[in-house]
């Protein structure tokens, strides 16, 4: 039985090359692992990912824990696929990982 | 759980040549823990920290493990980017 909305997780995340659901937006994170996540995916050279704010909608919150599995937000998805959090995304930036997905 | 126990779980099941934990509060139940296995070759990180963290599904339920912030390296990475 899954979550009604998990569709909708699925098209957003299919439908742009990189969204990150988040606390807050990306111009005002409400969290300091959002933040970071937004400042690596800048470094990375993506000024304008597409923000989804799980503070404002507890059901697509819901739905994106059952669709990716990982208990934690902030999560990165980079052409439809399912990154990490901001642990991840930043030992991927360190690591060349993350601008070598962007790039492919 | 202590450090010793952890780092036994995790090598229960992996073929892992490089076990390190930290008790990051000194309260047994945030951790932080490098493992490098040949095991991760081929897989996203994301598989490779999820493979950590079915290892320790029971404790992290039962939030005997409450925090746990993982690096996963092959081999390969391990040597090219685990000593900072």
């Amino acid at each position: 039985m899954s979550h009604p909305l998990v569709p909708e997780v699925e098209k957003l995340v299919k439908a742009n090359d990189v969204v990150i659901y988040m606390k807050g937006s990306p111009e005002f994170p409400m969290c300091g692992f959002s933040a970071r996540a937004v400042s690596v995916l800048k470094a990375a050279g993506i000024e304008k990912p597409v923000g989804f704010d799980v503070l404002s909608d507890d059901d697509m919150w819901t739905a994106l824990e059952e669709y990716t599995q990982w208990p934690t937000v902030p999560q990165v998805f980079i052409k439809g696929k399912f990154i990490g959090g901001c642990d991840i995304v930043t030992e991927m930036f360190e690591r060349g990982e993350l601008q070598e997905i962007l790039k492919s | 759980m202590n450090s010793e126990q952890l780092k036994a779980r995790i090598r229960e099941l992996h073929p892992a040549t490089e076990v390190l934990v930290t008790d990051l509060t000194g309260t047994e139940d945030h951790w932080q823990v490098t493992v490098v296995s040949p095991a991760f070759e081929g897989k996203m990180m994301v598989e490779q920290q999820r493979m950590i963290m079915a290892l320790l599904k029971a404790e992290i339920d039962s939030n005997e493990v409450h925090a746990l912030s993982m690096k996963t390296f092959t081999p390969e990475q391990y040597s090219k980017f685990g000593k900072k």
